[in-house]
């Protein structure tokens, strides 16, 4: 039986310490270790400083929102998934999607959830370069 | 209009082609604008401190060079009257999520937002209340801690009562052992949310280990 490949690493990018902590547990729980940042200017910097195989992202956030911030990830050349996760109603998907994100999901994340969403985007793990 | 030549020149550079000349003119706005609600003569309601807040909001509706942007919220913010609070407050609602972001950190620094958090608090629309909560975590005064345990107990959507939770456990002034209560009472009105129920359980691990 063939495995789908798995991301190692990911970054959770989120300005609440408490949903921080959270998404790093639900990364554990997928066999992914979770570096954090709390807003997104604080994320493009360890996003740039070294290579990640996943990304989690908050929509509202000080300093730069979500959506700059997943705009700035693809200029750079990253490839790897992002999936943006927020409390926003779903009004705020096609944002997500046409930002760059692979996915938009609704806190509270799921383990089930965001299994899924990377089985489905993580077709190239390590599918990052950050030139 | 106004009588004042030079606070009717700044109002009219906030439209000229140049952004710098833009933000230059909302930097001196916000200084005629802050002298005239700072200064005893001039009550919150008075017209000229009225005339630019106005031409300052009506800026922030149009504005698209973000510098510019920013320079406006700014001098909002540092005029900082109860008027300048409510031409802010439709923006939270906005599609722009650096829209949302840039006013609740104009809001958070403006000490009259205080007169309309528990409202917002209120909102028909939960993600305003969301907001609400981020904007409540910025302020200064650290305030309410009983306005959040209200949302804890009483709020509908699991999205806000988690956002009232984080922002709770993220207080230094809140005891560990009434936090670890507000988690679980959370985690019992929503005991299928995940979060819920992580953050009750780190609360009460933590509990544990200060003991």
């Amino acid at each position: 039986m063939s495995q789908i490949p798995r991301p190692r690493r990911a970054l959770v990018v989120d300005d609440s310490f408490a949903v921080r902590r959270y998404h790093a547990a639900v990364l554990g729980q997928a066999g992914l270790a979770a570096d954090l940042a709390e807003d997104g200017a604080a994320g493009l910097e360890q996003a740039l400083a070294r290579s990640y195989d996943a990304f989690l992202i908050d929509v509202n956030m000080p300093r730069m929102d979500g959506y700059t911030l997943v705009r700035q990830l693809r200029e750079h050349g990253i490839t790897a998934p992002i999936l943006m996760v927020s409390t926003e109603s779903g009004r705020d998907r096609e944002l997500a999607l046409a930002a760059g994100a692979d996915a938009y999901l609704l806190k509270p994340l799921s383990y089930e959830a965001l299994v899924g969403c990377l089985g489905s985007t993580a077709s190239e793990p390590g599918g990052q370069s950050t030139e | 209009m106004t009588t004042d030549p030079h606070v009717q020149a700044c109002a009219d550079a906030l439209a000229d082609a140049d952004p710098w000349v833009r933000r230059g003119a909302a930097v001196s706005l916000a200084e005629i604008g802050g002298r005239l609600h700072h200064d005893p003569g001039h009550g919150l309601q008075d017209t000229g401190c009225l005339f630019v807040v106005e031409q300052l909001a009506a800026r922030v509706l149009v504005e698209a060079d973000p510098t510019a942007l920013h320079a406006v919220l700014k001098s909002l913010t540092a005029i900082g009257c109860s008027h300048a609070v409510a031409v802010l407050l439709p923006y939270l609602r906005s599609d722009s999520a650096a829209m949302r972001t840039a006013v609740v950190d104009a809001l958070s620094q403006i000490v009259a937002t205080e007169l309309v958090v528990e409202d917002l608090l209120a909102d028909h629309d939960a993600d305003v209340r969301v907001r609400a909560v981020t904007l409540l975590g910025q302020m200064p005064t650290r305030r309410g801690v009983g306005w959040l345990a209200t949302l804890v107990s009483a709020d509908a959507d699991p999205r806000v009562v988690g956002s009232a939770v984080g922002e709770l456990l993220a207080r230094d002034d809140l005891p560990t052992a009434r936090k670890t209560q507000l988690c679980s009472q959370a985690s019992q009105r929503f005991p299928r949310d995940p979060y819920l129920q992580f953050l009750f359980h780190t609360a009460s691990t933590d509990l544990e280990a200060s003991r």
